[in-house]
């Protein structure tokens, strides 16, 4: 309960330091839509008309008391903010949740069996280098290049028809999962192998090897207890981080999430669209933090009894 | 699987650099040609999107896509076509001293079969000029929509605030889309030669032919335009199979070439200037000798050939290249020397000024360091500011820089020197200009307006503001089956109301 609280405060504090630190942004949605030629006396105009010339204090109060009814302010564009992210929303969720499906298994195979044998270790630990060095858009292109130009195995644009899920074209969401899923491996990987091989030379291992434990006993008795609270913090921390942070991602492959939509909103200086992304995107980070300290009590009992 | 050379260059987006490793450059582009398209078939075209922000009114959405496709959903009453001006909705206009009288084409059907009216054209010149549109027109400067009068169902008077010779090239040049009487934005009626079926913001728009359309109906039964913000996907769109048309590709696509595919220019008279407006209201460039020395001292060419590539050609200071009204004069040649002597008489030497620039379109802030250094060789320093797009229009940043990286289509000089001296710190403010703009926007006799324009552009050639070095080829990918793409007033946004396969 206590933890929830904490979070509700630093929610507000969240929301107000998004209101008012997007709001110091250079940049100006008046000015950014009518060009460099609109006279002061339209830019003034416009400006009243969207509420911009009131006190940043006044406009912070509306837009909470907007906020909790559920109300996310008009863009810049005169839409509605909610209805521009009604779909999208969703869309990134998606596209974040098929990641984390295949993160999960994978990042934790792979990186018990990297801390378990040398000789995987070093295939494994030098491919997550690799995948960690090279940016996001590297990986977009090289796979890109590979199954849409060359072998055209997969679209190479995220295309989904009017009105539909991708998930009614799962192809379109191949390459971008993939994308996605290579760079969050890589990170994955290295911090699950360091906290295994830390537990597998650990006294605690080697008093089990010596009393004859089996490969599975020290794997379910020792490494899943001591590595699963480290791992679900990655999976937690990343999987929120490819809601918000698959910006490029979506921009390459024309997915339609939230990402491209903070792009473009950031580009045209569309305050109240920045202010609400940012808002959302904090509020799951801030979520996933909770349950990931929720999870590591869970999972370690020292800590369930310590409270 | 075939992986060449070629294809990881383009998808790098480093096709420049294929000719500095020896490798053949791409196909020099081939001249858009309006083919006739065969009847039936789908056009799928991807154009550069606005994202959730896009938007089916057409005073709401400000991205090429939303141009594209509105273009296609409304008509407006006259249209331009290169530097023509043509009837659509209006067959007619009368002008006067203080109004222009409009008459309209008869037997005009909406989307949902009502009649079009003049009721129709009043209420959307209000709804157009409204502050409360997200992108409205300028005519409200030239218009007084408050006071326009229907007179019957096919004509009315439209009251003007001041004296407009040509009101049918302001119809034309400036936006305005007619929508129907009682057009909330909600949905979209038009008069055009599609109707829409489905139409999502930033993914795509499906839209199949309105049989009834005044012009006759299109070639091709659909059309569907596809929304991405990312140049490489849409040219992968294209060479994929996704789509059958790309418009505004990057240059360097264009260097390595699409094996199988066309990449299109919509030619010499379709080109889009690139240059700097310089603030003439304050020191150094209110004096006409700096003003000159910048212009003598850039390098066009090498302006040309490392941020346009190459396709296009050197500008000559003017703007709206290609417009009706435009006069072409020799490009300035570059004269170190003569530009030294003019920032020394100036006494600008080793004078430092700021050039503002933001990536709004792409070359800007290559072009500005660029010029940065070609007129160190002429003892200015320019400082180029290098800001987001978001923040590149704040007024009293603008009016704080010493020069703004600009660019324009081929529009009417009506609306780009409008623009452009309706803005203080833009505006030259010199008096034979603003007399002979003045008299070009009054008067209503073709051949005045002609030589007035003629004399703005002496004094914009001679001591203007405007440094234009460059005019850029508009680019496009296509399949080859395409055709009827017309690349009207605005070649980023080609009409593609006659486009279909061939």
């Amino acid at each position: 309960m206590r933890e929830l609280l904490t979070s509700l405060g630093l929610l507000v504090l969240l929301s107000f330091a998004v209101f008012v630190g997007v709001d110091l942004l250079p940049g100006d949605p008046v000015t950014a839509r009518l060009g460099a030629t609109a006279s002061p006396a339209r830019i003034a105009e416009v400006r009243a008309h969207l509420g911009l010339d009131r006190p940043v204090l006044e406009r912070y109060g509306s837009w909470v008391v907007g906020v909790l009814q559920g109300d996310l302010g008009v863009s810049a564009s005169g839409r509605p903010v909610a209805s521009m992210l009604s779909d999208r929303v969703g869309n990134s969720v998606l596209l974040s949740v098929v990641t984390l499906v295949l993160l999960v298994p994978l990042s934790f195979g792979l990186a018990v069996w990297a801390a378990w044998q040398r000789s995987a270790d070093r295939v494994i630990s030098g491919g997550a280098l690799l995948l960690v060095s090279v940016p996001e858009f590297v990986v977009a292109g090289a796979l890109v290049l590979v199954f849409a130009v060359s072998l055209r195995w997969l679209p190479a644009v995220s295309l989904v028809p009017v009105g539909s899920s991708p998930l009614s074209t799962p192809s379109v969401l191949v390459l971008p999962v993939l994308s996605l899923l290579l760079v969050g491996l890589a990170y994955a990987v290295r911090v699950i192998r360091s906290s295994a091989v830390g537990v597998l030379a650990s006294p605690h291992v080697e008093f089990m090897w010596l009393n004859g434990a089996s490969r599975r006993d020290v794997l379910r008795q020792a490494v899943l207890p001591a590595v699963l609270p480290v791992a679900v913090q990655v999976w937690l921390v990343t999987g929120v981080g490819f809601v918000g942070g698959a910006v490029l991602v979506e921009k390459m492959f024309g997915y339609p999430g939230i990402g491209e939509l903070l792009v473009s909103s950031v580009r045209t200086g569309d305050l109240p669209v920045v202010q609400a992304l940012v808002l959302i995107i904090g509020a799951a980070m801030l979520g996933a933090l909770v349950l990931a300290d929720w999870a590591v009590v869970l999972l370690t009992p020292r800590l369930r009894v310590a409270r | 699987m075939s992986l060449n050379r070629r294809d990881v260059l383009r998808l790098a987006g480093v096709g420049a650099l294929l000719t500095a490793c020896g490798g053949a450059p791409g196909a020099a582009p081939v001249q858009n040609a309006v083919v006739e398209a065969r009847r039936g078939g789908t056009l799928r075209a991807v154009f550069t999107g606005g994202g959730a922000a896009e938007s089916i009114d057409p005073f709401a959405g400000g991205s090429p896509v939303d141009f594209v496709r509105n273009d296609v959903i409304y008509d407006a009453l006259f249209a331009l076509r290169g530097a023509a001006v043509e009837p659509a909705l209006a067959l007619s206009v009368t002008p006067g001293p203080s109004s222009f009288e409009l008459k309209l084409r008869p037997d005009v059907k909406w989307h949902d079969g009502k009649a079009f009216t003049a009721e129709d054209v009043a209420y959307s010149l209000k709804y157009m000029c409204s502050p409360d549109r997200p992108y409205p027109t300028q005519l409200g400067a030239y218009f007084d929509v408050a006071g326009v009068r229907v007179v019957d169902p096919l004509t009315l008077v439209v009251p003007t605030s001041r004296p407009v010779g040509d009101p049918a090239l302001f119809l034309a040049a400036f936006p305005a889309k007619i929508v129907p009487n009682g057009f909330t934005g909600a949905s979209a009626v038009g008069t055009g030669p599609y109707r829409v079926t489905a139409f999502e913001a930033g993914r795509e728009a499906r839209l199949e032919r309105f049989e009834g359309h005044w012009a006759g109906s299109s070639p091709a039964d659909s059309l569907v335009l596809l929304s991405l913000s990312d140049p490489a996907a849409k040219v992968n769109a294209v060479s994929t199979g996704q789509a059958d048309f790309a418009g505004d590709i990057p240059f360097t696509t264009a260097k390595t070439g699409v094996p199988g595919f066309e990449v299109r220019t919509a030619g010499a008279s379709a080109r889009t200037s690139f240059g700097f407006v310089l603030n003439a209201t304050k020191a150094p460039f209110n004096d006409p000798r700096a003003r000159r020395a910048v212009r003598l001292g850039i390098d066009r060419a090498a302006l040309v050939n490392s941020v346009l590539l190459g396709y296009g050609t050197v500008g000559n200071d003017l703007l709206c290249a290609g417009a009706k009204y435009f006069t072409a004069r020799e490009p300035l040649k570059r004269d170190v020397d003569q530009a030294r002597k003019l920032v020394s008489e100036a006494g600008l030497s080793g004078a430092s000024v700021t050039f503002r620039s933001a990536e709004w379109e792409i070359g800007y802030n290559a072009s500005t360091q660029l010029v940065a250094e070609q007129l160190k060789d002429i003892g200015l320093t320019v400082k180029p500011q290098i800001v987001g797009p978001a923040e590149f229009f704040e007024p009293s940043a603008v009016a704080a820089a010493d020069a703004v990286a600009f660019s324009s289509g081929p529009s009417a000089l009506a609306v780009i020197y409008g623009r452009i001296s309706g803005f203080p710190p833009l505006a030259l403010g010199d008096k034979e200009f603003d007399t002979a703009f003045g008299r070009a926007i009054a008067s209503a006799s073709e051949a005045e307006r002609a030589s007035a324009w003629e004399t703005a552009q002496n004094v914009m050639y001679d001591r203007g503001n405007t440094v234009v070095w460059g005019l850029a080829d508009v680019l496009s990918l296509a399949r080859r089956e395409v055709a009827g793409v017309d690349v009207r007033d605005q070649p980023k946004y080609p009409y593609l109301g006659k486009a279909g396969l061939a």
